[in-house]
């Protein structure tokens, strides 16, 4: 499998509603003895539900300053969702090239985290 | 010959760090340890691990790593160009292994030898077939 397969994808809830587009996969070092096999794991995925949106890497950690980028950063992120990839439940890759492949979750849109509260969590840690 | 700024302390990959595939590792410029450029990241193979979470095996390489992440019809023109110029297996991408990457930065740093048949088998063929055959080629710079 490969990230391209997953970058774009249209993401599918539980209740089978397209809810948006994988716009970033946030990846985490994992240390050997935490983990089979160490190195970068998938840790979830940023999906933007704005059929347009790319989010200009402010999925990535939040924006504290200058003020006029911080406000753009929150305007470009307030739709943005979080999805841990333990919510993941199946992932098809696309059925030709060019095309998005499929994300389905185990949960609801409303149930999922905005991803401006994950900010200030991952910004602490990374 | 470093044609790169050099790696900051905190590049090194230690575990609890995070990074963001769009930001951090697609498109980034990977050099070799002394700042050599070697290729860019076009895309990143993915393998399962045993609590159903992915890893990243490998960073892959070259026109047709780069044309699944492109999308509609440029995506299928530039893999089926780039499939029709590839001089090895049609389905084989140029890869550098995750565990060479010591360093994600600005650009990532690998520890793979800047002089790498594997890498750019495209462009050693025209160097090797096309380009060295003509008058002159010998002193080209660079």
């Amino acid at each position: 499998m490969r990230l391209a397969d997953l970058m774009g994808a249209r993401v599918i809830d539980v209740t089978g509603r397209d809810i948006g587009h994988v716009s970033d996969v946030r990846l985490t070092e994992a240390a050997a003895p935490s983990r089979r096999l160490p190195g970068l794991h998938v840790a979830g995925i940023v999906i933007a539900t704005r059929r347009r949106s790319r989010l200009l890497a402010y999925d990535h950690r939040p924006v504290d300053a200058p003020w006029p980028l911080t406000a753009l950063a929150r305007r470009a992120t307030r739709h943005a969702l979080w999805a841990p990839w333990t919510a993941v439940t199946a992932h098809r890759r696309p059925p030709r090239t060019g095309e998005p492949g499929t994300v389905t979750l185990d949960q609801t849109a409303a149930s999922l985290t905005p991803l401006r509260d994950m900010h200030a969590h991952w910004n602490s840690g990374t | 010959m470093p044609q790169h700024p050099p790696p900051r302390p905190g590049d090194e990959r230690t575990p609890g760090r995070a990074y963001s595939a769009r930001f951090h590792l697609l498109d980034r410029q990977i050099v070799t340890e002394d700042g050599t450029p070697l290729a860019k990241a076009d895309d990143l193979e993915l393998i399962p691990d045993s609590d159903g979470s992915l890893v990243v095996s490998a960073v892959l390489i070259g026109p047709t790593a780069l044309a699944p992440r492109l999308r509609g019809r440029p995506a299928r023109l530039l893999n089926a160009l780039a499939r029709r110029l590839t001089t090895g297996p049609t389905d084989h991408h140029a890869r550098i292994a995750m565990g060479h990457i010591i360093r994600i930065g600005a650009a990532l740093t690998a520890t793979t030898p800047p002089v790498d048949a594997t890498l750019h088998p495209l462009e050693d063929w025209i160097r090797d077939n096309v380009i060295a055959p003509l008058p002159g080629s010998g002193h080209a710079p660079g």
